[in-house]
Formats: structure tokens, C-alpha cells, sequence
């Protein structure tokens, strides 16, 4: 909640997780299965949404 | 087709279930640990977004303006269609839009008391008599009733008394009796306008659909009838099932952008994410997970795997060979 307060990008974080299990939980029905693909998956968005940011972020340098 | 390993019961109860409440639909087939993971997820996502939205990020408004606002034709709430799909949390919404569009929502009066009113009131007050002149914030218990006795000469006839405190610069307890409605927001939401204007004072405009805005006049009793003596201007609470879900105006939309800013659109994106999220907890709950069990061999990332023999587990080696297509002769 601190984080988010500093900036809103940080509730995104709370929100990828719980796609990540819903989605995952959708899929398989073992637990240890469900956890290991959201696991992954959080990675994946959070890795894509980060480099969507360094990308922006590089680009409005000096804008 | 679901695994046989996995018992869907009646998969039409089920997804009627997973609608109603995220995870309920699992719990009823005996999948307790992803009614576990749907309601926690579904219904966090959804309760943290109300909450960043002051529990006002849910309505429904389905409506068309014939020819009042050539710019603006209709007001749909398209964001709801996808908030729906939370179930229970979200039905509520309908119905108030139901008694929100309603003739006999209580109409739209701004000067007609619904019924007796016994709130908690803060707002501001202007006392103007002989022996006695202030005026400031106050803060106290208002009770106003309709007074059927047909002597006073202003507005509707009403009657009540206000106690409480004055506060600001020489604070003291106050007390006074109060008659005249001049103003008071319909019990359901019809304008969230709930500025103070009496204290001359050219504020920003505050909206609230939780508070409803009421101002009368302050009275003394001379013979038979009340002589006007100052004005009361402020807010007493609207009752729960009179704001919650209820329409909000564009006024109160635009207020509510301005003091949460991007938290607001946060807001509604986690609803609208959690309503989604739900679909595919209600198609699971009726057609089961959508690749396998999840002990099954990946074939590749992110395709549905080949389902293993029920009896026992293959290693890679038998799935690859038992996936490579035998040419015919």
C-alpha cells in the first residue's frame, strides 16, 4: 500500500497475481500445478510489463 | 471433456454457484482448493477495487437522452457488463437502477421531507437574532419530522430541533429549534451536489452520494407562529441501501475523478478484471480445467497436454513416442 501510494503502477503488481492464479487455476486442477504455471506466469507479465516500462521510459528521456 | 478423475456433479448447479459467489460452484463439487484460490482472488480483486473507489465504483445506468444533449445521446455503464459477472456483489446494482429510474423513487423533490429524520448533522449555521448573533460550523444531532398542523407560512411544513456544538473560533454547545425546509437531496441519490454555500465562502463543489445535503431555517417561537432567526446548511448521512450502487450523476462521477485522480480508474479496472476473472472460474466450474488435470506431459508451452492413462503416469519418453503419428501404409 506504501508502494501503491507512490506511484499506481505498483497495484498492477497485486492484480498479475491474481490473474496469474485464476488463470492457472483454470487450466489444471493440481494444486502443485496451479501454483507452478501462476508462478511462471506472474514472471512472464511482470517481466513484459517491466519492459514495456524501460522501453517507454527510455524513450520520454528528456520529453 | 473433463477428466474422470475430476467429479463436476451437476456442472449446471455448479456454474449457477461460481456465479453467484466466486468459488462457490468448486466448493459445491468438492474443489476446495480452487474455491479457495477463486473466491480469494475474485472477490479480493473485487472488494479492493470498491474500496479504492469509496465503495462507489459499482453502478448501472442503461439510458437514453431524446434529444435533451445533442452531444450526448446515451449513458451506459459498459463497464458493468463485465462487473456482473462477480454475481452477488454486483446484482445489487440492477435493482437500483430499478428504484433510481422508478416514477415513485420518492420523485425528485429537493424540498419535500420523505419521513421523520433523527441524524447525525454537520454543516453550518448562521444565527441573526437581537439577542444573540453567530454563526460558524456545527456539528450535532438533527431531528426533523413533517408537522401536519398547517401553521407555518415557508416552504414545507416541517419541525424539529438541533443540538450540538459550534466549533471554529468560540466553541459552545448550541441548541435551537428548526422549521422551514428550504432544501433536502432526494433519499436516493438525484444530485450529489453537497456544497455548503452559506458561509459565503466560494468553494470547490464537494459531491457525496453517501450524504444527502439538507437546509432549513433556524426558529424561535413567537405566539402561534415561528419567526425565522438565521439559517442551517449541511449534511446528515443517506441511508446504506439509499447510496450503495445507486447511479452515480455525472457531477459526482467528475468529483470523484478529481479528488482519487488514476486511483479511481484503478479502481474500475480491478472491478471490471475480477467480473472477468470470474468467467473463467464459472467455465471451469462447468467444463473443468481447460488442459488436463496437470499431470499430463507439456507437448509445448501454453497448448493443452496429452492426457495421461488414468491408471498410471507415462514417462516423456513413452509420451513422445506415443504422440508420433504412425504413418499408413
Amino acid at each position: 500500500m506504501l508502494l501503491a501510494a507512490q506511484n499506481v503502477l505498483w497495484y498492477l503488481l497485486p492484480l498479475a497475481i491474481a490473474i496469474s492464479l485464476v488463470y492457472s487455476a483454470s487450466r489444471f486442477e493440481l494444486p502443485e500445478r496451479i501454483i507452478h504455471r501462476a508462478t511462471r506466469l506472474f514472471l512472464q507479465i511482470v517481466l513484459f510489463m517491466g519492459t514495456i516500462f524501460a522501453i517507454l521510459f527510455v524513450l520520454s528521456d528528456g520529453l | 471433456m473433463a477428466d474422470p478423475r475430476i467429479n463436476l456433479k451437476n456442472p449446471n448447479v455448479a456454474a449457477v454457484l461460481a456465479f453467484l459467489i466466486p468459488g462457490l460452484g468448486h466448493w459445491y463439487q468438492g474443489r476446495r482448493f480452487k474455491a479457495a484460490i477463486y473466491s480469494i482472488c475474485v472477490l479480493g480483486t473485487f472488494c479492493w477495487g470498491q474500496a479504492m473507489a469509496e465503495w462507489k465504483g459499482v453502478y448501472f445506468r442503461w439510458q437514453e437522452f431524446e434529444g435533451q444533449n445533442r452531444f450526448r445521446t446515451r449513458d451506459r455503464t459498459i463497464g458493468y457488463l463485465s462487473q456482473v459477472l462477480v454475481g452477488l456483489p454486483s446484482l445489487p446494482a440492477i435493482i437500483q437502477w430499478r428504484r433510481y429510474s422508478s416514477d415513485d423513487a420518492d420523485g425528485r423533490d429537493f424540498t419535500k421531507l420523505d419521513g421523520p429524520i433523527d441524524a447525525a448533522f454537520d454543516g453550518y449555521a448562521k444565527l441573526d437574532s437581537v439577542n444573540d448573533a453567530w454563526e460558524g460550523p456545527v456539528t450535532g444531532q438533527i431531528q426533523l419530522s413533517p408537522d401536519d398542523s398547517g401553521a407555518r407560512g415557508f416552504g414545507q411544513d416541517v419541525r424539529g430541533h438541533f443540538r450540538g456544538k459550534l466549533t471554529g473560533d468560540a466553541p459552545r454547545d448550541v441548541e435551537f429549534d428548526v422549521a422551514g425546509l428550504l432544501t433536502i437531496a432526494p433519499k436516493l441519490l438525484g444530485n450529489g451536489n453537497v456544497t455548503i454555500t452559506i458561509d459565503g465562502k466560494n468553494r470547490a463543489k464537494e459531491y457525496s452520494s453517501s450524504k444527502r445535503l439538507l437546509r432549513c431555517r433556524i426558529v424561535t417561537k413567537r405566539g402561534e407562529f415561528d419567526a425565522p432567526m438565521g439559517e442551517l446548511e449541511g449534511t446528515i448521512p443517506r441511508a446504506f441501501m439509499d447510496w450503495y450502487q445507486v447511479p452515480l450523476e455525472d457531477d459526482a462521477v467528475q468529483g470523484m475523478n478529481r479528488r482519487l485522480g488514476r486511483r479511481y480508474e484503478i479502481a474500475l479496472l480491478f472491478t471490471w478484471v475480477a467480473g472477468l476473472l470470474n468467467l473463467l472460474a464459472i467455465w471451469d466450474a462447468y467444463e473443468g480445467p481447460a488442459y488436463g488435470y496437470g499431470d499430463e506431459v507439456d507437448q509445448s508451452e501454453g497448448q493443452p497436454s496429452t492426457a495421461p492413462p488414468a491408471t498410471a503416469i507415462p514417462t516423456p519418453v513413452a509420451a513422445a513416442v506415443s504422440a508420433t503419428p504412425v504413418p499408413s501404409s
